[in-house]
């Protein structure tokens, strides 16, 4: 029983949202470049909804097109996520190591991931009347990925659902953690290299002088 | 040599043959600008440039002091309310004198005016309405100058005793009513019939459900009687001008405290119709102070003028800048600016609009600013009454034309592109709706090109169908009876 390839074993768990994580870890299947490659499409998804959406729906803003809010939106959100994970399940005897998490994780968002890009796609093949289709398609996504998000976590850590869930929103409040201390940490490096770089600037009048 | 000095010439000719046009081009002391689909001011082409300003010299009565307001009735005669001077000025379209009014007889007895703020004319009995301000009254007399009704303070529970009564501007509709705007009273326009008896009020605004209002309510429920005197009152802000058309009457209102009620289109129940066009709300003045407030001032709307087609004007005197949206509410032009220029102002007051041509008073520079409709504005007013009458084959070509002169001129994109629509020319239709960012209209012509996209290739789409369906089948089939070899052994 389930002898699968790595990648027809994304397609069980995804099949199978309850016993799906646990057989992955069992049969140690997890993939690391298949999970790379979902956050990818993450991103992908995310730029795509922005840029080539159906017009009838969403208007994006042409003048200005920026990349980096993309990139934290979907990759370093992503990356906080496992790293807050890993953080907080140190603290309640979770099993999941790092490359784990990350795993278990990016296979959880493939539903939300698959059904935006889908969207995404429909979306230029839609009028306004038929958007509950859309909403349909999206609500089913995210619900979904909400599920296997839930018995990702409980099965990578060897949870109780209460303990599951409890650890979702510590891992939720130490992602705000984290995010607070990497803008305070930019705003301070800056603060530092505009000081060396004054200090530079005078210097270098001094000498001319 | 000879050839050299020929050339030399040809470019000094060149040069200041270029000059000269970019001189006719730009003859604005502003800058022309219009708004973008996302709020932004992008450059535009001049709708009207300002043509002359007239002072009261020019008109030969001497300089007018503080012209309040201008009213031109439709035997084109301009009448300028010249308020320090305590006189009415009547002049022509090309302000040749008339005739002046400052005297006027009342039951036998000679009157003067004393501060007057407003004028109005009733086409339709050819009486003149005075807002006779510093002597609390508003006349009504012919053009003889003998008084047939005064119009005073109502004696009425409703208005209430101690309100004082300091007529600003008023108008009349067609069933001999009067409107009068009193600074003193923020319940709308004091309302009289044809024999000056009091009505009621018209058409107040209402009070913005901002968070400190709310705030308040709260706190009024649980504060004593006494701390209740001391707290702000909300009551809403009055407006400040109008103007009549037919049965609809437009109200302006000056506050720089609310958007909400800034420009009001009232039919005779005292509804605003420009919420059933979305427009209630909208931003009538420049949009970009709206976000930045901090560096400059909030719109003022101090007076509008609504033309026989439904242009309304509008005048913002902070900004010192006129504001044109044609009956369904798109911005038309914008103009003026503050400063002391031929096309800039200190403090106007009031506008009219009459022809091709908007004339401002102005009360500190004590002129009457004329701008004319240019080529470009012309063109555009054209291209939009058709486009109002949902003539849109036949302005597709003067939107064209628009678009030649600037192409920043966005509703051009929404003419063109319905006139396609009506043409069921789908594609380009869909392009120019998203090029002004219509999705409305967007999603129409999409569902048109749609249903072509499927008619036409039905026959396709049901093979291709029936083929991927009988692949899948015959693969399954055919795996059933070869299994994988990796897949045999589980």
């Amino acid at each position: 029983m389930l002898d699968y390839n790595n990648p027809k074993f994304v397609g069980h768990v995804l099949a199978h949202p309850f016993e799906g994580f646990e057989d992955l870890r069992w049969k140690k299947k997890g993939s690391i470049r298949i999970a790379i490659a979902v956050v990818l499409l993450l991103f992908v998804a995310m730029v795509a909804q922005d840029r080539i959406y159906g017009f009838q729906f969403y208007v994006s803003y042409d003048k200005i097109f920026n990349i980096v809010p993309f990139i934290v939106q979907s990759i370093v959100l992503f990356l906080t996520w496992v790293v807050a994970n890993w953080a907080m399940c140190t603290l309640f005897d979770g099993e999941g190591t790092m490359k784990k998490i990350f795993i278990f994780s990016a296979y959880a968002i493939i539903p939300y991931v698959a059904c935006s890009l889908i969207g995404t796609i429909l979306s230029n093949y839609f009028v306004q009347d038929e958007e509950v289709f859309l909403i349909t398609l999206n609500a089913v996504g995210l619900a979904w990925s909400g599920l296997l998000v839930i018995t990702s976590q409980k099965a990578v850590h060897q949870f109780s659902i209460k303990k599951t869930i409890l650890l979702i929103i510590l891992t939720l409040l130490a992602m705000i953690a984290i995010l607070f201390l990497l803008v305070l940490l930019l705003t301070l490096f800056q603060q530092v290299v505009i000081f060396i770089l004054s200090i530079y600037t005078e210097i270098s009048y001094r000498i001319r002088v | 040599m000879g050839t050299l000095r020929k050339l030399t010439a040809g470019i000094a000719a060149g040069v200041m043959a270029l000059s000269l046009m970019a001189a006719q081009v730009s003859a604005t002391t502003y800058v022309n600008y219009n708004y973008d689909d996302w709020g932004d001011p992008v450059p535009s082409q001049a709708g009207y440039t300002a043509e002359r300003a007239v002072s009261g010299l020019d008109i030969g009565v001497g300089n007018l002091y503080e012209p309040a307001d201008l009213f031109i009735d439709e035997d084109d005669l301009l009448y300028i309310a010249d308020r320090k001077n305590n006189r009415i000025v009547v002049t022509d379209l090309d302000f040749n004198l008339v005739t002046i009014y400052d005297t006027f007889i009342y039951k036998g007895e000679e009157t003067y005016l004393k501060e007057p703020q407003g004028i109005f004319i009733d086409d339709a009995t050819g009486y003149m309405y005075i807002c006779d301000a510093l002597n609390d009254r508003v006349i009504k007399s012919d053009k003889e100058g003998n008084i047939d009704l005064i119009f005073t303070k109502p004696d009425s529970i409703l208005y209430g005793a101690e309100t004082t009564f300091n007529p600003f501007k008023v108008c009349v509709d067609g069933s001999g009513n009067v409107y009068v705007v009193v600074k003193s009273v923020n319940r709308g326009a004091v309302m009289y019939d044809e024999n000056a008896n009091f009505l009621g009020f018209y058409g107040a605004n209402t009070v913005l459900a901002t968070s400190e209002v709310i705030a308040n309510a709260f706190w009024n429920l649980i504060s004593t009687e006494e701390q209740r005197l001391r707290t702000m009152k909300s009551t809403p802000v009055s407006f400040s001008n109008f103007d009549i058309d037919g049965q609809f009457i437009y109200t302006v209102t000056e506050s720089t405290t609310t958007t909400d009620d800034q420009v009001k289109k009232l039919n005779p129940r005292g509804d605003n119709v420009l919420d059933a066009i979305e427009m209630q709300g909208a931003n009538f003045g420049d949009i970009a102070p709206a976000y930045y407030s901090i560096y400059t001032v909030e719109n003022a709307m101090v007076d509008i003028d609504v033309s026989d087609t439904g242009t309304m004007t509008l005048l913002d005197v902070n900004h010192g800048r006129i504001h044109q949206f044609d009956k369904d509410g798109w911005r038309l032009f914008l103009m003026g600016g503050v400063g002391w220029q031929l096309g800039q102002f200190q403090s106007a007051a009031a506008l009219e609009t009459k022809y091709d041509k908007i004339y401002v008073a102005d009360v500190r520079k004590n002129t009457i600013t004329v701008f004319t409709r240019t080529v470009f504005g012309e063109l555009v007013t054209e291209a939009a009454g058709k486009f109002s009458e949902a003539e849109y084959n036949e302005s597709k070509a003067m939107w064209e034309e628009v678009l030649r002169y600037d192409g920043n001129y966005r509703r051009a994109y929404t003419g063109i592109g319905l006139s396609y629509l009506f043409d069921k020319n789908y594609a380009p239709a869909m392009e120019n709706f998203k090029i002004a960012l219509n999705q409305y209209y967007y999603n129409q012509a999409f569902e048109g090109w749609r249903n072509i996209i499927l008619k036409e290739n039905f026959t396709l789409i049901v093979i291709i169908l029936v083929i991927a369906a009988g692949g899948y089948f015959a693969y399954r089939f055919y795996r059933k009876k070869h299994p994988k070899k990796k897949e045999r052994g589980a």
